[in-house]
């Protein structure tokens, strides 16, 4: 019983992982969605972190996200990704709108005696995040609407010698917005106690 | 990005080299002094590299030429460009002949042989070392920098010329399609080049960059395809092998292939959104068979009896069935009006039209169950005696189609196509009593209270009235006004119920845009509950001994569905009951059947709820609601 309890007081690279992989997830399919990247109808409501949240039901896009978050699932076990940025592209002209910047940074906090991490709870965990999902919900109010139909890239900042599955994976550039025509807005962060995820947007903007 | 020769000019140059190097200083690796070709750097970042490569090569003409070892004559060995070499620098630096010729504006077209030659030609290029030692200069955007790409320190002291990096470069220059600057933003861009003419006159050799704000190109320049990010790349790599820079330290890695797009264009999106009402509704939900039950209610799913009605009109606004309290169904088919006697299963035809191409437009039985009000297209409200199957009277006026008749005692209240709703008394010659002037729309649902006290009209113009019978005097051209009306509806509302069991609560569903039954204070007029449904409401009743709210809906469920009542939790769906859209509805006058009509040409009997506990016929019996009423009081 109490080893039990010990296992899961613990937290392990693989369970924080689960859990930024997870957020990410419903992080990219709420900014699609809020974002209105996608059809709304495209979507469907599920309850996660404490509140309804949209994942797409689109098969094709399904796919697509869970392949990338595959690849972002074995570089975080491998602590070799650094930031995940999801760009938003106007279709047409291939001009940056949105980039939703998630930093990923390694923590390493104390072990107790035994060498296991003390996990944090999952109530603090989930209501961290929930601070972030309801923020990009709230980002429809300050953002400048999409009106024009708009693409989605995701780019992984990794180490430089970081295994890259290389006819998945190709080398880009960072999809900035130009500047002096980009605002910005950071977002709340939370973190695994192994892994700190800082939220930022920045988009394009020409008043 | 041009040749600054001004002291102020190179000053400011090299402030925003500053900031641009304070902004890369988290970039790894060797700092790279940039032209400032961009008049604001972007946040530190590749891209930042990326520009600064772009203007970097660019501007090597400029530096190359600035230096002096670099600047020999057109002779010598750096400068293998002449005219008759006809090199991939000069095939590249082909112009258009209309392009040709607006170079010409500024300058003699023997300066353009080469740049290296022409920028030695510059009789201020002492001037320009030490920008050119500290840095580099852009020449504009020419895509001939290749060829020329030195080598440089960066302390600005001294430069060497590797003869290797030339050829390599060169080599790079055949091989590679140099991308174009970036023309996404042409207000941006263009201005630039624009000043640097303006600002030098016919003394410049700077070689404006033609073709992306140009008028030559004009055609080409909006489909030319932009650097993709991988071109990008690619051209990076290039000049960072080039340049000896050593890669950077993390990579920036996006999925090979693209995002799926959205399954439907997004105008589809919208007519989607617009139209949901017919198959996406909140609530909409259901099971795979169609058939939703509550686990603690068993509700038969299938039809108790199914009569089969050849002519039964498929018109939404028309009320074509009624249950009397003698238990007798009155069912109108085109121009003709049937009784279905529920004891004996005995069918009898009560009348027909005797207007040609006339059909009965609604039918209602009067409280006791002796006779039958019948409407017709052409305005008559016919009075027909159930037992004799004789017509009593015909009572005309209405101009329209009297779509909804609804008995009180010895009122008979219609309402017409044209928006009034007529009191006849079936006692008197002069049968019209009042005149209600409410709706715009067609009225087709009205409902008086059981207790007949209050009046219920729903119209085509979504408004719902509730009129008190107790206002106004008899009289022909008496006018009554509403007690209250509402246009909370989206849709046509002919769906009009009152509880049996208070008599202050008013059900009124609406049509196909709006799908929603609303609850309503009699009283005051105002909005208990909202329910929301998959599709049209066609009817909706209160069942007579429960609290429950029984439902009829067109397309596309065609469902019958049952909700409790206040929670309006839904209790039952039997989705496809019929056919076609559920036109009406009627309850048995015992409570425990429910019969309903549709376009599919088919009567079916329900067993929704349980009889009474008592026999008592309490829904028609007026005594038992005035008593209940009075208790309510």
């Amino acid at each position: 019983m109490s080893q039990k309890q010990a296992t899961r007081n613990a937290i392990t690279l693989k369970g924080s992982t689960a859990i930024v992989t997870e957020f990410f997830n419903f992080a990219i399919n709420s900014i699609l969605y809020h974002r209105g990247v996608y059809p709304a109808g495209d979507f469907h409501t599920v309850k996660k972190y404490g509140q309804p949240v949209l994942l797409t039901e689109d098969p094709n896009l399904e796919n697509y996200i869970a392949n990338i978050l595959k690849q972002v699932e074995k570089w975080l076990m491998s602590k070799n990704i650094n930031k995940l940025v999801l760009v938003v592209l106007s279709a047409d002209t291939r001009v940056v709108r949105e980039r939703w910047e998630f930093d990923i940074q390694i923590m390493e906090p104390e072990a107790s005696k035994d060498g296991s991490i003390p996990a944090k709870p999952e109530k603090d965990i989930r209501a961290e995040i929930r601070g972030i999902l309801k923020q990009i919900v709230g980002s429809n109010a300050y953002m400048p609407t999409l009106s024009d139909p708009c693409i989605f890239d995701i780019l992984a900042y990794t180490e430089g010698d970081a295994e890259v599955p290389a006819e998945e994976w190709k080398d880009t550039h960072g999809h900035l917005i130009d500047a002096g025509k980009a605002q910005q807005v950071k977002l709340k962060s939370f973190d695994t106690k192994l892994h700190r995820i800082d939220a930022m947007v920045a988009y394009r903007y020409e008043g | 990005m041009s040749l600054l020769t001004t002291p102020e000019a190179s000053s400011r140059q090299k402030e925003n080299q500053k900031s641009r190097i304070r902004d890369t200083k988290r970039l790894a690796g060797p700092r790279i002094p940039l032209s400032p070709s961009k008049p604001s750097p972007a946040p530190s970042s590749v891209d930042d590299l990326a520009n600064g490569l772009d203007n970097l090569s660019i501007s090597q003409a400029a530096k190359s030429k600035a230096h002096p070892l670099a600047a020999p004559p057109t002779n010598a060995p750096l400068v293998s460009l002449n005219v008759g070499e006809e090199s991939d620098v000069l095939k590249t630096f082909k112009f258009a002949p209309s392009e040709y010729n607006k170079a010409r504006a500024y300058k003699p077209i023997d300066d353009y042989r080469s740049p290296i030659q022409l920028l030695t030609r510059d009789p201020n290029w002492a001037a320009l070392a030490p920008q050119a030692q500290h840095g580099m200069l852009g020449i504009g955007n020419m895509p001939l920098n290749l060829t020329s790409v030195v080598k440089n320190d960066w302390q600005g002291r001294k430069v060497q010329v590797s003869e290797g990096t030339m050829s390599q470069a060169r080599e790079l220059s055949k091989t590679t399609e140099i991308p174009k600057p970036r023309s996404e933003n042409p207000d941006g861009e263009a201005p630039m080049h624009q000043r640097a003419i303006v600002n030098h006159g016919a003394d410049d050799r700077f070689i404006t960059q033609r073709g992306e704000d140009g008028g030559f190109h004009a055609g080409h320049s909006l489909a030319a395809p932009k650097p993709t990010p991988i071109e990008d790349v690619e051209h990076e790599q290039r000049l960072r092998t080039a340049l000896d820079i050593e890669p950077q330290p993390g990579r920036i890695l996006s999925f090979t292939s693209a995002a799926p797009r959205p399954r439907e264009d997004p105008t589809f999106a919208l007519q989607r959104e617009l139209v949901k009402p017919l198959y996406a509704r909140p609530g909409g939900v259901g099971s795979s068979n169609g058939v939703y039950t509550n686990k603690t209610r068993r509700i038969p799913t299938t039809a108790e009896r199914v009569l089969d009605a050849p002519g039964m009109i498929n018109d939404y606004y028309l009320n074509l069935i009624a249950w009397s309290c003698t238990n007798i169904v009155g069912v109108a088919l085109r121009e003709s009006s049937y009784i279905w006697n529920a004891e004996t299963n005995e069918t009898d035809l009560l009348g027909t039209c005797e207007q040609e191409n006339a059909y009965v437009s609604s039918i209602d039985f009067s409280n006791d169950g002796s006779y039958a009000g019948v409407g017709i297209d052409s305005g008559e409200v016919e009075i027909w005696d159930v037992e004799t199957r004789t017509r009593l009277r015909s009572m005309g006026g209405h101009q329209s189609q009297v779509s909804v008749l609804s008995w009180n005692n010895h009122i008979i209240s219609s309402g017409c196509a044209d928006g009034s709703i007529w009191h006849h008394d079936v006692r008197v010659g002069a049968h019209k009593v009042m005149e209600l002037i409410g709706h715009t729309g067609e009225v087709c649902g009205l409902k008086w209270r059981q207790d007949g006290e209050a009046l219920a009209s729903g119209a085509n113009d979504n408004v719902v009235n509730c009129w008190d019978a107790r206002v106004g005097s008899v009289g022909g051209d008496n006018r009554g006004h509403p007690k209250w009306s509402k246009s909370t509806h989206t849709a046509a509302v002919k769906a009009i119920a009152w509880a049996p069991w208070n008599p202050n609560i008013l059900a009124s569903g609406g049509g196909t845009s709006d799908c929603r039954i609303n609850i309503w204070s009699a009283s005051t007029g105002s909005r208990l509950h909202t329910l929301v449904t998959p599709s049209q409401v066609t009817s909706v009743h209160f069942s007579p001994h429960s609290k429950e709210i029984f439902s009829t809906h067109g397309f596309p469920t065609n469902a019958i569905m049952l909700h409790s009542y206040p929670a309006l939790e839904k209790v039952a769906e039997i989705r496809d009951a019929h056919d076609a859209r559920i036109l009406n509805s009627a309850v048995s006058p015992n409570g425990d059947l429910i019969v309903t009509n549709s376009g599919d040409e088919n009567i079916k009997f329900w067993r929704i709820w349980e009889p009474a506990p008592k026999k008592t016929k309490r829904k028609e019996n007026p005594q038992v609601v005035e008593s209940g009423f009075r208790s309510i009081r």
